[in-house]
């Protein structure tokens, strides 16, 4: 034990408990949220007896059918009968989408360092680019406007204040409908102390507007004063909402009449609870409604703390969203299904790139892999134990006394060596960059001299905080001279990563992570660049850094996919990074709850999602182990990793026959790299999710609205074990479509439960009937090394028929976006297997092997490409038959034909 | 030569790729045309499935030449150096696996050039090199065999010594033990005393034991406090815990409420130490008593009770530490003060023996060299010094020189298939957070000892690489 911390003992000697949760503030001791809950109870006391205090002035409105969009001028009546003016945008995006945005009109200057607007920069970091705009037909009469375009319409009721979004003649979304609107104008504090001030509605609360009361962030200064946004949306007809993340909690959200709110606020929460509402390392306010008859969704482009309440009922789902600050910017959604809905969401915030594939395989990590010989020895160990993996980490412990872009040269004398041994075998290093930089080095010393961090809350010098170096200054993404210097700290020859071509990045700390702070984060009144309040930047702060990184690293080598891990992320961060859940614990129920998590990040639009194999905090036992590698392998990102404290547990550690169970499971993933890498593909063109709960795979079926312990990975329906001493599972059957247990080719069918076999070296998977789908069957010691190898396909038919995909290309560069790309579609009718291939990459990869599940009774088959024809055995199995080494190139059109 | 040999290959028609000329001929159709999997005979397959790049034999054997099977095995005959197989799975991956197939002949024609010539040449160097350190190792080595051997014989000499008089002072004794007994009284007196002395010594134990819990106790307080101290003083909040920040101000509170150990002068002991002696008291009026009552009216001396009185209080100085522990017990008669000293030295002798013995049989490795490895080298390695003291300990000294004990020398194990003596550490001192330090020295071979690196694989486990003359070992020796 090298390195002294008193505070893991202090830790040890306490009673295990988790969250500290009066580290964080509750709905009820944070200013603006305890205002905005009262207000709403106020306002549903009061019923109909109550009139919204926002109206439309008709006399400002200006429509722009053809651009698409409107404006005028929203009013908010005080409690004289004068009004504020607020600034309205609303319109209609590609894609048939609302948008509304709502300004405050004026502000006038408090203090001179801080921007006197309202942040009006979420969207700038949130969205892929400037949304386009199409046009629509209105009509505007003296109560009401409304707008159509295909099969939707808007209904605008003027006063008081009130939007429906209609599709197909049904009411989805209705904005406003409890007359939760409440924007907080600006007031001084006397104006609001005032006796009688016309300022404060009698419905409203004037609690901590000025000043915060919560121990550990006293010393606000809260230079705006109140200045919250918040609205309510109801779902009309939704049974279930999803999203949000992130938190620890089940896929379905719960109705949070009596308990917090959800909160989104990037915080490193220190050993978070799972089914808790509490905040969590990143935020999405992206929410999905369904029901059986459509699905809709809200986006909130707002950066600030957030809080969401829901509540439920039988033919809606209310939900009431509440920000500290900024400006109201919201985006309805109406579709069919709610993978519509994500899909259209995914297009304005953009895809997940696809992927550098060896990210895709295994990736092995722990605080700490503590020197060159041990990454090396880990390395050849798992060759020794024929286990694939591709990529090693390294924690902050690399470094020279945790000052990043150093070295600890006494662990590691030479890193490019050491990168280079890596290489030979495809493999990958990952190290970790946070953006908390020790003063007193040369890299923090530039960020202080050219002011690139984030300054103290009276905008003059750099904000000094606590984290792992000690005293340290923050970089802050947002400012854009911070790019350049962060890119010159990943130049090719840098002190880094030299001249390596297999390094790539982890950027962990970055809600930020600050540890003297309040919550564990950045005060709120630190200035950023632009001169905003770290108020309303704090949840897409997190997705700067992480970009920064991204673009540095595509500068330092501009043909190779870069991959970065961030913890904190908020809506847009899967353009640039993977995330994973956070610091977990070593316990049933984590790995339980890591599943919801993955599909609610897939929900998000941020597939690249996994959780700490086999929890962070603690000392798996074998059994646990064994059985989270089974539930780790169908996270999109497949990491394991360990906190310094908890034993090492290579999947060799454990012995037999449980590393062996574990070695199974991995090359299980490997087998399947190419339907993940081609889940990925689809996803980075047309944002459809990697990993799909059932929910969105059968939304027409209400009895799956609630399921979050089974998914789908394409065709593949997989429920993982996760619980202990466990023999068999509940399996669910969405449909009547025949099922194939992809280890026995066992056939199972008929829609509802179905209890299947379950023992400790079992991953109850199955394959859908109907499908065709790609693998690659050969261990290798890792994907790149796997190039090569022919692909085998599994066909399961149903009546007859059988479709799938298979994307490729060369795994790791942007060739592909000059076309540079094999995407084959596979048919099966009857006895005949049809591929359809566009390429224009070349590769002479073949297919060695079709497996028809069910059976055939063909003995032969002809193969026919090119012009060329051949024949192939068909080998019967009993369960299933093998089309023997049939042999056409992947990359060409061709057929089987089964004889 | 080579240029030969692959024209050779290249001609035969039926040359199997991957597997090595002695075993070419297993590769031949039967008349049929077919061939039988050389692990699963009762399999046969067409003869051009081999190396078809599909597995068919559930033992590998037709591939060979592919990566199709997983248990395949390739042959490459690395010309120049030494022929090696090389697992299928890395044949065809796109990458050399030189350090197997040094000829390159794993990949594709072209992809990887031959680097068997200078591998050789490599491996040549490396062998002479080693081997030169091997043998100075060696010399060194056989010096230090040579101390332990004297040191072993030392030891057996003077383990017989030590046997001699131990049986010399045993006849003695037993000769004493035959002479007359002494008096029905005298002998009852003597128990009186003998008692008293067994109980005062009990009594004396406990009372330094007290005394030694409390110091260690006192002592680890203090520590405590240090340690507390210099968290509440420095703590800056570098890790991620509200428990820290608890603690500290909990201790500072403490620390102005309770006051430091280190201010206070040890009340505590002293009344304990109190008790125990007004016990004492108690019983030497017994006791005086009972003198008084076997003696009668025998003892008139009152002057005789007082001797009593101070030889008690000699004994009691002697428990405390005041004088050199030595009792002068009343005895009758000079035969029985002698038998006592034959005691007491019989009992110091066996626990010499007892000691040499053990050293003797203890495990100190390959014809117990180690035992004349008697001395300790520190080295630095990142933070810390290590002080390794073979036969003895393992240390951790940071840089204010406060040394944490990772293990005492316990025992040592040989690894047959690498040629590696290592060194186990064990009941080191115990982690905060962990279990007890304990300690692997891996030993290499060379002339001089060096600590060359410490690693800590698994919390408070550490690996040490010593390079030391007793890692050499010749390839063909134990």
């Amino acid at each position: 034990m090298r390195w002294t911390p008193f505070v893991l003992v202090w830790l040890s000697l306490l009673p295990v408990e988790a969250v500290k949760s009066f580290l964080f503030k509750k709905c009820s001791e944070s200013g603006f949220c305890s205002r905005n809950r009262h207000f709403a109870s106020e306002v549903e006391k009061l019923g109909a007896e109550y009139d919204s205090r926002y109206s439309i002035d008709l006399e400002s409105l200006e429509i722009d059918p053809s651009a698409g969009y409107l404006h005028a001028t929203l009013l908010k009546m005080l409690n004289d009968g004068s009004f504020v003016s607020l600034d309205m945008n609303m319109s209609v995006l590609e894609d048939d989408n609302l948008r509304l945005q709502i300004d405050e009109a004026e502000r006038k200057p408090v203090v001179d360092h801080v921007t006197r607007q309202r942040f009006n920069e979420t969207a700038k970091w949130a969205l892929a680019e400037q949304p386009r705009l199409q046009s629509f037909m209105h009509s505007v009469d003296s109560d009401r406007i409304t707008l159509q375009f295909h099969e939707y319409r808007v209904d605008i009721e003027l006063h008081p204040f009130k939007l429906t979004f209609v599709r197909d003649g049904k009411a989805q979304l209705v904005l406003n409908d409890r007359n939760f609107m409440n924007i907080e104008h600006y007031r001084t504090r006397e104006q609001e102390d005032a006796e009688n001030s016309i300022h404060v509605a009698p419905e409203e609360s004037t609690f901590d507007a000025y000043t915060d009361s919560f121990k550990d962030s006293r010393d606000d200064k809260l230079p705006f004063g109140p200045e919250a946004v918040a609205v309510d949306v109801s779902f009309v007809g939704a049974k279930a909402v999803y999203g949000i993340p992130e938190h620890a909690d089940f896929f379905a959200l719960k109705d949070t009449t009596d308990t917090e709110p959800y909160r989104l606020y990037n915080v490193d929460i220190f050993e978070y609870e799972t089914q808790s509402k509490y905040p969590m390392y990143g935020s999405i306010p992206f929410m999905i409604g369904l029901g059986e008859t459509g699905s809709a969704g809200v986006f909130w482009l707002n950066s600030a703390d957030t809080n969401i309440d829901i509540r439920k009922s039988e033919s809606q789902v209310q939900t009431h969203w509440i920000s500290e600050s900024g400006i109201l910017d919201i985006v309805l959604f109406a579709k069919k299904t709610p993978t519509q809905v994500v899909q259209s969401y995914s297009k304005l915030t953009g895809h997940s790139a696809l992927p550098n594939i060896f990210s895709l395989g295994y990736h092995q990590c722990r605080w700490n892999y503590n020197d060159e010989e041990d990454v090396l020895e880990i390395t050849a160990k798992f060759d020794e134990s024929l286990i694939p993996f591709d990529a090693i980490w390294l924690d902050i412990e690399y470094t020279d006394d945790k000052k990043y872009f150093t070295w600890k040269k006494e662990l590691f004398p030479d890193p490019e060596r050491m990168m280079d041994k890596l290489g030979e075998t495809g493999r990958t290093l990952i190290v970790i960059i946070d953006p908390h930089l020790k003063v007193g080095y040369d890299v923090s010393d530039t960020v202080a001299e050219k002011k690139l961090g984030i300054r103290k809350n009276d905008g003059s010098d750099l904000y000094h905080g606590h984290s792992w170096p000690g005293e340290s200054v923050w970089i802050d993404g947002m400012n854009p001279d911070a790019q350049p210097f962060w890119d010159s700290l990943f130049a090719n020859g840098s002190r880094l990563l030299g001249s390596a071509t297999n390094a790539h990045l982890w950027n962990d700390m970055n809600e930020p992570s600050i540890f003297n702070g309040p919550e564990t984060t950045a005060p709120r009144d630190l200035i950023h660049y632009g001169d905003w309040e770290h108020r309303s930047v704090h949840n897409l702060w997190g997705l700067t850094f992480h970009q920064m990184t991204y673009n540095a690293l595509i500068k330092r080598n501009p043909n190779q996919r870069p991959f970065i891990l961030t913890r904190s992320f908020y809506a847009g961060s899967q353009r640039t990074a993977a995330m994973w859940t956070g610091d977990n614990m070593a316990k049933w129920e984590y790995m339980r709850e890591s599943i919801p998590m993955v599909l609610t990040m897939n929900a998000a639009g941020f597939p690249f999602a996994g959780a700490d194999i086999a929890g962070f905090f603690g000392n798996p036992d074998k059994e646990m182990q064994v059985r989270w590698y089974q539930t780790g392998i169908w996270y999109p990102f497949f990491r394991a990793h360990a906190h310094i404290d908890s034993r090492r547990r290579e999947p060799w550690v454990a012995g037999e026959p449980y590393t062996g169970m574990m070695r199974e499971a991995i090359r299980l993933r490997y087998r399947l790299l190419p339907l993940f890498y081609t889940q990925f593909y689809k996803h980075s063109v047309s944002g459809t999710p990697v990993v799909s709960s059932l929910a969105f795979d059968s939304p027409e079926n209400p009895d799956v609205y609630t399921i979050d312990d089974q998914f789908f990975v394409g065709p593949l329906l997989v429920k993982p074990v996760t619980s202990p001493n466990t023999h068999t599972v509940r399996l669910y059957l969405p449909d009547d479509k025949p099922y194939y247990d992809f280890e026995s080719f066992e056939k199972i069918s008929g829609k509802g439960y179905h209890e299947v076999e379950a023992p400790l070296d079992k991953v109850p998977v199955f394959l859908r009937g109907g499908s065709i789908m790609p693998s690659k069957e050969r261990y290798r010691r890792s994907s790149r090394l796997m190039k090569n190898d022919p692909y085998t396909l599994y066909i399961a038919a149903d009546e007859g028929r059988a479709t799938g995909e298979l994307y490729i290309d060369d795994g790791e560069t942007f060739a592909y976006q000059e076309g540079e790309q094999v995407f084959a579609r596979y048919e099966l009718d009857g006895a005949k297997i049809t591929s359809t291939v566009e390429s224009t990459y070349d590769t002479d990869v073949r297919i060695e092997r079709i497996v028809l599940l069910g059976g055939s009774r063909a003995t032969a088959a002809t193969v026919e490409q090119g012009g060329q024809k051949w024949t192939a055995e068909v080998v019967d199995q009993g369960t299933h038959a093998v089309v023997r080494n049939p042999r056409p190139l992947v990359a060409k059109n061709w057929t089987i034909s089964l004889n | 030569m080579l240029a030969f040999f692959l024209l050779c290959c290249c001609a035969a028609a039926n040359w199997i790729r991957g597997v090595e000329p002695d075993r070419q001929s297993l590769y031949q159709p039967d008349d049929d045309g077919l061939w039988a999997c050389l692990g699963n005979p009762e399999i046969k397959i067409s003869f051009d499935r081999i190396n078809d790049d599909y597995c068919d034999c559930p033992d590998g054997s037709d591939e060979p030449g592919t990566s199709a099977c997983s248990l395949g095995q390739f042959y490459c005959a690395n010309e120049g150096f030494k022929p090696n197989y090389l697992p299928s799975y890395r044949v065809n991956d796109g990458t050399c696996d030189y350090d197997l197939c040094c000829d390159g002949s794993d990949e594709p024609d072209g992809k990887c050039p031959s680097r068997c010539a200078q591998m050789k040449k490599a491996w040549d160097e490396e062998t002479a090199a080693r081997n030169a350190a091997i043998a100075k190792g060696l010399a060194k080595k056989a010096k230090i065999q040579h101390k332990a051997h004297k040191q072993q014989t030392k030891l057996r000499y003077e383990i017989t010594q030590l046997s001699s008089e131990i049986e010399k002072l045993e006849q003695e004794l037993y000769g004493l033990n035959q002479l007359q007994a002494p008096t029905e009284k005298e002998s009852a007196i003597i128990s009186v005393f003998e008692q008293l002395d067994s109980s005062l010594e009990r009594l004396s134990l406990q009372i330094s034991e007290k005394l030694q819990q409390l110091n260690s106790k006192r002592h680890n307080l203090r520590n405590l406090e240090e340690i507390l101290e210099t968290m509440s003083n420095e703590y800056n909040p570098n890790f991620n815990d509200p428990a820290v920040k608890a603690a500290a101000q909990a201790f500072q509170e403490y620390s102005v409420n309770q006051g430091l150990t280190k201010d206070e002068k040890g009340t505590d002991q002293a009344s304990e130490v109190e008790t125990l002696f007004a016990n004492l008291q108690s019983q030497l009026k017994d006791s005086e008593a009972e003198i008084r009552k076997l003696a009668g009216r025998e003892v008139e001396d009152e002057n005789e009770l007082f001797d009593f009185k101070s030889t008690f209080k000699a004994m009691v100085n002697s428990f405390l530490g005041v004088s050199k522990r030595h009792q002068k017990i009343p005895s009758t008669r000079e035969s029985e003060k002698r038998k006592k000293e034959i005691e007491e030295e019989l009992k110091r002798l066996r626990r010499d023996q007892q000691t040499k013995e053990e050293r003797l049989n203890k495990d100190y490795g390959p014809h117990q060299i180690l035992m004349a490895m008697d001395d300790c080298i520190v080295d630095k390695i990142g933070d810390y010094d290590y002080r390794l003291c073979f036969v003895e300990k393992v240390e951790q000294i940071d840089r204010n020189g406060h040394a944490v004990r990772i293990g005492r020398f316990e025992r040592t194990e040989f690894d047959e298939e690498k040629q590696q003596l290592k060194l186990i550490y064990e009941h080191g001192d115990k982690c905060w957070n962990g279990p007890v330090r304990k300690a692997t020295v891996l030993l290499e071979c060379c002339e001089k000892d060096t600590i060359v690196a410490v690693t800590e694989p698994e919390k408070c486990e550490y690996t040490l690489r010593v390079k030391s003359p007793i890692g050499c070992f010749e390839p063909d020796e134990v």
